[in-house]
């Protein structure tokens, strides 16, 4: 369960991101975020996953208070989390397989676990032939699926996904959605950051839209206009 | 991948199947220290630099020790040849000399009495002083008869050995007492210094092991920004992040206490013979002594600590600052 109490995050520089935020996502639920570039999506990320902490309100994840984890309880925290970024964040200096798998290195699996889980991962997002490339032979949307691979190859029970299919075509886009379909199908807590309106609403999951760090509206893809 | 059953499956696949907390402990140190030795040999000639220098710093001290170790071992073995000079007056004759040197070796502080001639000193400084010709010339034997006392090894110390002269000083038919103490007075008070200042550059010497240790560290550190922000941010702990560079550390000076153990061997093959040739103008039957098992154990141990802790300090100090943002 991840929920947000009157939560607000200025930055240093004095600029609100975000400004009163009252949001419940269930456990085992699913949810989008869209809003216009800057509204505070990925802020709203970085709150859930502590890597920035929230200058007003309280944030709950798996009945934890945010506010309580002190810096060395971080990393246990974010283990418990797939995190998908924006920039996918790769080592240029490792291969496909090694970026994999370094969620489960951190977790000290064994070699053979850890291969099979790699390519098990690789292969959902289609990149299994790729796994020897280093990342800067890779097409954007190709990076972009390592950071999913990454993502999810520990299986989390939370998924938070900033952006995953900006830079994919619209048959991976859908197939990228349904990868996070079913991982939420199985219990997975899945919060998707998104521009793609017309392919969200028709996943019928709840829609969150931010605009200049206030939550506007939620609502069910039922309730869009279809397109 | 099978997607997992339930949220509370899926919280429990985060633990590693069938690996116990240990085991995953075990498994992450293993490959910190394999991975941080790929690292050195990345990079082989910084690596290779950086162990040189650390060799150097450690080889240095390490040798002086040897060499401090060897001297004292020989003046020890002086310590022991510790005499009494006593040269009896002119008329003292060679059967009183013989009679004066058995009383003498009666006392309890004395072992050994040695006397020695007149003619017999004449003949020992003819042979060896070289002045033949000159002695020749002389009508007379100008030199006394001599009795070398070797006092009780308990009687040796420069006090004791001190209080022997006065007293033998006022005996009767003796006109002179030496006792060489000065030299090894100042032979003690040489090697003293000696000591001090291999001590003094010891430590200069593990500062610089330890800069040096930290700074191809903090470079490290520097150039694995990325790797530890996103380590970071996918949830290594502080152990996880900071263990690789600890090991790197460890590395860094277990390698170079091995290439200070053989600059140490190199140098005492090179001064072996120069010193043996000095030994054998001494008559000495004597051999240099190299690094012993535990001058080796204790080498590789102060470079292998000196390394894990330079490396802990820098990482500590710099691993804060990377925070993921
Ligand atoms: N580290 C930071 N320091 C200062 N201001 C920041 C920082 N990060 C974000 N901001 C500001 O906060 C606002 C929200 O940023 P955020 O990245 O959350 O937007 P976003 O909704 O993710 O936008 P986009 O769709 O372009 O990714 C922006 O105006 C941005 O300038
Ligand atoms: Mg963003």
């Amino acid at each position: 369960m991840i929920c947000l109490h009157g939560v607000a995050k200025r930055y240093p520089c004095g600029h609100e991101a975000l400004s009163n935020i009252n949001l419940t996502l269930d456990a085992g639920s699913m949810a989008f975020l869209t809003g216009r570039s800057g509204a505070g999506k990925s802020t709203l990320l970085k709150l859930i996953a502590l890597i920035e902490r929230p200058t007003r309100g309280q944030i709950l994840v798996n009945g934890m208070r945010l506010s309580d984890v002190g810096r060395e309880h971080i990393p246990a925290l974010r283990r418990s989390m797939g995190i998908i970024f924006q920039d996918p964040h790769l080592l240029a200096d490792r291969t496909v397989f090694d970026n994999v798998a370094l969620p489960l290195t951190i977790l000290g699996y064994r070699r053979a676990e850890v291969a099979r889980r790699v390519r098990a991962a690789l292969d959902k997002v289609g990149l299994l032939r790729k796994e020897r490339q280093y990342p800067p032979t890779l097409s954007s949307g190709e990076q972009q699926r390592v950071g999913i691979a990454r993502a999810v190859v520990h299986k989390p029970p939370i998924l938070l996904a900033d952006e995953p299919t900006g830079n994919l075509d619209p048959q991976l886009s859908a197939e990228i959605m349904d990868l996070f379909l079913q991982f939420n199908r199985v219990g997975v807590t899945v919060l998707v950051v998104s521009h793609d309106v017309p392919l969200i609403s028709r996943l019928n999951k709840p829609i969150i839209d931010l605009e200049h760090g206030q939550l506007r509206r939620m609502v069910l893809s039922d309730d869009l206009p279809s397109p | 991948m099978t997607p997992p059953q339930t949220a509370k499956s899926a919280a429990k696949n985060l633990s590693p199947v069938a690996l116990s907390r240990l085991q995953a402990y075990g498994v992450n140190h293993v490959r910190a220290f394999v991975f941080s030795l790929k690292r050195l040999y990345k990079s082989p000639l910084a690596s290779l630099l950086n162990i040189l220098v650390i060799g150097f710093a450690l080889a240095l001290p390490g040798m002086l020790f040897i060499l401090l170790d060897n001297a004292r071992a020989v003046t020890e073995r002086w310590d022991h040849a510790a005499s009494l000079s006593l040269f009896v007056a002119h008329s003292v004759s060679d059967h009183e000399l013989k009679t004066l040197a058995d009383t003498l070796v009666q006392r309890h502080d004395i072992v050994q009495a040695q006397a020695l001639t007149r003619s017999e000193t004449l003949a020992e400084f003819r042979a060896l002083s070289g002045f033949t010709q000159a002695l020749d010339a002389l009508e007379e034997n100008p030199l006394p008869g001599v009795i070398v006392l070797t006092p009780h090894v308990d009687h040796q110390g420069p006090t004791a050995l001190q209080a022997l002269a006065e007293e033998l000083a006022v005996h009767e038919g003796i006109a002179r007492v030496v006792v060489d103490m000065l030299w090894l007075e100042r032979l003690h008070a040489i090697m003293q210094l000696a000591q001090w200042g291999v001590d003094i550059l010891t430590v200069l010497l593990i500062i610089t092991v330890w800069l040096v240790i930290g700074n191809s560290i903090r470079l490290e550190i520097h150039n694995r920004r990325k790797e530890i922000t996103l380590s970071k941010l996918i949830g290594a702990s502080d152990a996880f992040v900071r263990r690789p560079f600890l090991y790197g550390g460890l590395w860094l000076g277990s390698l170079g206490a091995l290439m200070a153990l053989g600059i140490i061997a190199g140098v005492l093959f090179l001064l072996h013979i120069p010193l043996s040739q000095l030994a054998a103008l001494y008559a000495h039957s004597w051999h240099l002594q190299g690094p012993q098992w535990h001058d080796i154990a204790w080498l590789f141990s102060a470079g292998s600590l000196l390394g894990f802790s330079g490396a802990w300090i820098t990482v500590a100090h710099y691993l804060h600052e990377i925070e993921p943002a």
